[in-house]
Parts: structure tokens; C-alpha cells; sequence
């Protein structure tokens, strides 16, 4: 799942194929030199002797300034490379699902549930935005493929399709989604019954203060199961039980209680002692504005807001969002979480639509900005053209070497949904200007109205 | 009254313009505390930490730039003056510090007795600096406080549709948040560019700085508090939405 952060390569290759001689020999080397030799080691194993590997490769190494003010092709051109590559990613695995990632090392994965669920939705949206008729084929192939992998409990699995089949909350929760999206598109009875199994499955298997405990990545409960909650509530708008809304609401009420007074939330990791990624602190976020908006309560989004606001001074003090936040909003800055950036970028995006203000819509413009710029338009590899890559750099923590189908999915949303406000900021901002012409008002007495007001 | 001035630089222009402001109105002797200039990176990791690919670009214009500067030293001055002159001509000091948050700087603001601290262009000063001046220490942001606080605010105001402004602020250890001593709209004319209201504004904060130490001479100063959780900060703008508030300015 998107929760993956498992390093190929790395010590454990050394490990492998020279263990104790090599280790001995570690003991003696300096810590740069260990660094170093490492880095051959992953460069072997990541196949960085094909030009592709090695030109994204060479692209981490050699941008010090993250790319994020060199001059960028048109949005366009990365929207539609974005969903050529997702297109490549499910017709690299049988059966309609979407691969999980591209790998340097081992090319491309299996198909993933999960992701597969929630690209769906932005499988949709840009079939109907760019008039993709190929692409909402694929969506409804998708949407098939999760159907008949559907487990007998209701849920979905954990990981990968060919992982053993365990039943996952968060991944039910995402294809519930996808599910419920190609349900209103298409408007196939199966996609809601499958999701309303998978809605009563997770209702059976909450816990009685609403926190999920079994069947969690890592068998901790976490506070980014927002985004299991946010499925449900469209899950209840779908089917009117309220039963749906009952688990949301208590969802979020125990995952509110994990934030602290800064807006940074604890249970929010993938491994309990790690800090939480960019990526799952976005998920949580993402959860609670959703799950707001639909709840029509300002009280979820205000929760939302409160950590996207913490991050947004953050990002803009340090011009760079950090690859993870710990308590306190220490950042480690040793690197980027690139999905965790595009469902930042979206979140603020979100944020802007709701209340007007400009700062979320400057901050997503910069973040995407960054974003962009990791995305290569030109190489001759499916797997590599139009991919993000999941760490900047590309040996970083988090999806050390791949190419993650999530990160494609929410900088494609990122994309659209910076599209989408930034046009309509521009139209009322160029409007209001007319207004005020056409009134025959002098700029000095509107501005001397707005200061009184 | 003992009065000094706190700034980034030990040649900057907008510390000698306060300063100058300052001298027209005779209020005696002003020191000038200024950090030593960094310089440039100079370790090759540095400099391509700094650089990358442009590093033979950045070297050519390094090394034109040397050039040009010292052929202009044969030339005759900045009419105006540097900072270190306009120090010397008014009998104050300039004393320079590595650090304006350090031990030398603080050791050397205590030593000068200072009553009012005036900042032109420094880093966010910490409080041990900020708490040595019997009065206070001044800032002009370029903001109407506390509506706008932070980076490019000129270019926030103009987008929302509100006048710019400049506020001269007693410091404290938030951003822009210390009680406001005096406000004044920038007025925007036709054919403006925010380089021309900026440049306005440096000059209007020069004399509003000026104006609030003869004040701060003659009486205390009239404060309005602010609240941290009022107003907004604001960060440096992205091109794009410059552009757009590039629209709202007259033609």
C-alpha cells in the first residue's frame, strides 16, 4: 500500500551477498566511505547502467536547487503524462488493476488494491475533463478488477494482489471509494453492493471508542484512517444508512483526540517509531476537510485546517516541505516526500475553495511547482516517463527507488484541482477589477472603504 | 536620549537613509551596530551546493563584477554616501558584530547604554538583544499592521484590494506583532510598479522612523497593542499571483 516504505537495495543487498566479510570490513571504513560504497551498491542494484535509471538518477544528483524555479512546460503536458503513466501501470499487470509502482530495480510491480481503489476517482475526473474515452474504458475495468478481488469478509486485502490475502482496513476503506465514484459514473449496481460489504465489514470490525485496531498496517491504531471515514460518509450518502455516518462520526472524534494543541497528530506513523510521513499527516488532514465539507460541519475542518496551517508556515519559512514531521513539527528536510507534497498541494487547494484565502492557493502553486519538476516528460522508459518518484531524492526513505502509482494519482489531483481554482481566481479577480470601473469609483476610495471595513 | 541602529549590513543603504532621516531632525549622536558581511560561499561543495551546472556562469559574473568594482573605486563616490561616512560625519560609531543575535552584539548594545533600538533591515533579532534598550526597539513593515504581517505585503494588499502601507512597530519576539506606534497608507499613483511603491515606501518608512524617535524623545510613545492571533502572515508571493496583482495596479 501507499504505506510501504521498505529500502530495496541498501544494507540489506550487502548483507545478502557478502555478509560477514563486508560487515567486518564496515567497521573499519569511515562513515562517508560506508556512505559511498552503499551508493555504488544501490546504483548496481537499481539498474543505474540503463540510461533511464541513470537520467533520473543524475537528475536528484545534480539539482541543487530542487528545480523548483526553472523555468516548467505547460501543466498540461505533465496531466497528460501523468495519466499516460498510470495507463502504463495497468498494462503492466493482468486483470485491470494499476501497479503499485515502477522499480529502478525490478521494473514494474504487482497490481495494488488499494491505489487501484482511489484511482478510480482521479481516473474519472480526468476522463471527463479531457474527454479520455480510453481512460474511463480503464476506469471501468478497474472498478471490475476490484469487484472480483474482493475478499469473502467484504474487505479488501493489505498490500500487493499477489501478498497473502489479509483483510486491511485503510485499503478497504480506498477502494470503498473508487468503488463508490465508478458506482456514480456508471451507475453498476455491483460496485455499490461490493462497497456496502466492504462498509459493513469495517463497521464490524471497529472498535467501541471508534478506533480502528485490527487488521491496521503495523497493528497499531492510527489517526489517518480520516481517510477511511471520509469513504464512509459517501458510502452513507449513497446508501441514506446511517449506520455509515455513525462509524465516520466516531472515527473522527477519537482520531481528533490525537491532536495536539500544535495540529500535529500522534498514531499518524506507518511505524511506531518513526514519525509520521508528509504523506500520512496529508492523508489525516485530507480526512478531516473531507469528511467536514461533507458532514457540513466546520468543526472537522477546522481540525484539518489547524495541521494543514502549521504546515503551510512550515513549507513557506523553509521553502521546502520535509519527507517527515515529528512532535512538535520538527521536520526531517533530508528529504522530500513527494506523494506527501501533491496531497499537501491538494489539501491547501481544498482549503482555498473553502475560505477564500490566497495564501493556501500560493502556497499549492509553489509546492506543485516542485512537484512538476520531478516528473520527467521525455525519457523512452513507460515506467519512468510521466512517474514521480517517491523520495527526493531518489534514494531517500520513502519508496526508495520506485515510482509509486499513489504519487502519479495525487499530483494528477494536485493538478486539476490547481487548474481549477487558480481559473477562477483570476476570473474574480478580473472581474472585480471591471466592477470597480464600471462604477466610476476612484481605487483610493475603494481601498479607504476596504481599510474602514 | 541614547539611540542606535541595528542592521543586516555594514554597507547598507536603508540603514544609512534612517540614519540620515534621523540626523535632520538633531536628535544628537546615532551608533550603528552592523553585522560583518558573510560573503559569498567559498568551499567547491559550497558553491555547488549553491550553483550546480551555472557554477562557470557564477564564476564569470563573480569575476566581472570584481572588475567592474574596481574600476569604479577610481571613480568619484555614491553622492549619497556610505553608511560608514554618514556614521563618521554625525560623530556616532559603527561598530560591526559577526552575529546581531550574539554575545559581541549584546555585550556591545549594553556597553552603549541604549535607550531606543532602531532596526533597518536585520534577521529576526532574539530576545536577549530586544530586552537590553530602555524604551524599546523600532521596526517599519512595510504592512498595515496588524492586517498584514510577513513577506510581500505590499503585493498582498494590492491582490486583496486594500491600500499599502507602513507601520512603525515596537519589536518583540513574534513577527510584526509588537505594539504599533504609527500607520500610514503608501498612496499609489498612475503607472506604479510595485519597485516604485516600494521604493516609496523605504523613503516614507525613513522619515516615519525618524518622526517616531523625536517622539520617543520628547515623551513616551502612543502604543497600540496588537494581538498574536489577530491579522494574517503572509509569505513571499509566487510569480503567478504577482502577476495577477500586477493587474489591480492603475494603469
Amino acid at each position: 500500500m501507499s504505506i510501504e516504505r521498505l529500502k530495496p537495495g541498501g544494507e540489506a543487498a550487502c548483507e545478502i551477498s557478502h555478509a560477514a566479510p563486508m560487515r567486518r570490513l564496515n567497521g573499519y571504513l569511515p562513515q562517508s566511505l560506508r556512505r559511498q560504497l552503499r551508493l555504488i551498491g544501490d546504483a548496481v542494484q537499481n539498474r543505474l547502467y540503463r540510461p533511464s535509471h541513470l537520467r533520473l538518477w543524475l537528475h536528484d544528483w545534480l539539482d541543487p536547487s530542487n528545480g523548483s524555479d526553472a523555468a516548467q512546460p505547460a501543466r498540461d503536458c505533465y496531466q497528460r503524462a501523468l495519466i499516460d503513466w498510470l495507463k502504463a501501470a495497468q498494462d503492466a499487470v493482468p486483470g485491470g488493476g494499476v501497479a503499485g509502482y515502477y522499480s529502478l530495480e525490478d521494473g514494474w510491480s504487482a497490481a495494488y488494491p488499494e491505489t487501484t481503489g482511489y484511482i478510480i476517482v482521479t481516473a474519472i475526473d480526468a476522463s471527463k475533463r479531457l474527454g479520455d474515452k480510453d481512460l474511463a474504458a480503464r476506469t471501468r475495468r478497474m472498478a471490475d478488477w476490484e469487484v472480483q478481488i474482493q475478499l469473502p469478509e467484504g474487505a479488501w486485502q493489505s498490500g500487493l494482489v499477489t501478498a497473502p490475502r489479509i483483510p486491511a482496513v485503510f485499503n478497504t476503506g480506498q477502494v470503498i471509494q473508487g468503488l463508490l465514484a465508478a458506482y456514480r459514473e456508471y451507475g453498476e449496481p455491483a460496485y455499490l453492493k461490493a462497497a456496502i460489504r466492504g462498509g459493513r465489514w469495517l463497521i464490524a470490525n471497529q472498535d467501541e471508542d471508534g478506533a480502528w485496531r485490527k487488521h491496521t498496517y503495523g497493528s497499531f491504531p492510527n489517526s489517518y484512517s480520516t481517510r477511511v471515514a471520509w469513504p464512509l460518509l459517501i458510502l452513507a450518502d449513497a446508501t441514506r444508512d446511517p449506520s455509515f455516518r455513525k462509524a465516520a462520526t466516531k472515527y473522527l472524534e477519537w482520531a481528533s483526540g490525537r491532536q495536539d494543541d500544535s495540529g500535529w497528530f500522534e498514531l499518524c506513523t506507518l511505524e511506531a517509531d518513526h514519525p509520521p510521513l508528509t504523506h500520512t499527516l496529508a492523508y489525516t488532514i485530507e480526512g478531516f476537510v473531507e469528511a467536514g465539507v461533507l458532514l457540513g460541519s466546520d468543526r472537522w475542518i477546522e481540525v484539518g485546517r489547524r495541521a494543514a496551517d502549521a504546515l503551510l508556515h512550515r513549507f513557506e519559512l523553509r521553502r521546502h516541505l520535509a519527507g517527515a514531521y515529528d512532535k512538535g513539527w520538527s521536520g526531517d528536510h533530508s528529504f522530500s516526500c513527494l506523494t506527501g507534497c501533491a496531497q499537501m498541494s491538494q489539501v491547501w487547494g481544498r482549503l482555498f475553495e473553502i475560505t477564500g484565502d490566497a495564501r493556501y492557493l500560493n502556497a499549492l502553486l509553489k509546492l506543485n511547482d516542485f512537484v512538476v519538476s520531478h516528473i520527467n516528460l521525455t525519457s523512452r522508459n513507460p515506467g519512468i516517463r510521466g512517474g514521480v518518484p517517491g523520495s527526493h531524492p531518489l534514494w531517500e526513505e520513502y519508496m526508495t527507488y520506485r515510482l509509486p502509482s499513489w504519487a502519479a494519482k495525487f499530483a494528477l489531483d494536485a493538478l486539476f484541482i490547481e487548474g481549477d481554482v487558480f481559473s477562477d481566481f483570476l476570473r474574480r479577480n478580473g472581474t472585480a477589477r471591471i466592477v470597480d470601473r464600471s462604477l466610476g469609483e476612484s481605487r483610493e476610495h475603494h481601498n479607504l472603504v476596504r481599510l474602514q471595513q | 536620549m541614547n539611540i542606535t541602529i541595528l542592521c543586516g549590513y555594514s554597507n547598507s543603504s536603508y540603514a544609512r537613509d534612517v540614519l540620515r532621516a534621523i540626523n535632520e531632525r538633531g536628535l544628537g549622536r546615532i551608533n550603528v551596530v552592523a553585522a560583518v558581511n558573510s560573503g559569498p560561499p567559498r568551499t567547491v561543495k559550497s558553491l555547488w551546493a549553491k550553483y550546480g551546472w551555472t557554477l562557470p556562469w557564477a564564476m564569470l559574473r563573480s569575476a566581472a563584477s570584481r572588475l567592474v568594482s574596481g574600476v569604479t573605486a577610481f571613480l568619484p563616490h555614491d553622492p549619497k554616501g556610505s553608511l560608514e561616512e554618514e556614521v563618521r560625519a554625525q560623530g556616532g560609531r559603527l561598530i560591526l558584530v559577526q552575529d546581531l543575535n550574539g554575545e559581541a552584539c549584546r555585550w556591545a548594545v549594553e556597553a552603549m547604554q541604549v535607550d531606543l533600538m532602531i532596526l533597518a533591515g536585520t534577521p529576526i533579532i532574539r530576545a536577549p538583544i530586544l530586552k537590553v534598550p530602555k524604551l524599546g526597539t523600532l521596526n517599519a513593515h512595510q504592512g498595515a499592521l496588524p492586517a498584514y504581517r510577513g513577506m510581500n505585503v505590499i503585493e498582498w494588499a494590492i491582490l486583496e484590494g486594500a491600500s499599502p502601507a507602513v507601520s512603525i512597530h515596537f519589536v518583540d519576539p513574534g513577527v510584526d506583532t509588537g505594539d504599533i506606534v504609527i500607520a500610514e497608507k503608501i498612496p499609489i499613483v498612475e503607472g506604479d510598479t510595485f519597485a516604485s511603491i516600494r521604493f516609496r515606501a523605504g523613503r516614507q518608512q525613513c522619515e516615519m522612523l525618524a518622526r517616531a524617535a523625536r517622539q520617543a524623545l520628547s515623551g513616551p510613545l502612543t502604543r497600540r497593542p496588537q494581538r498574536a492571533e489577530e491579522g494574517r502572515q503572509f509569505y513571499s508571493m509566487h510569480p503567478r499571483l504577482k502577476a495577477i496583482a500586477e493587474i489591480h495596479l492603475p494603469a
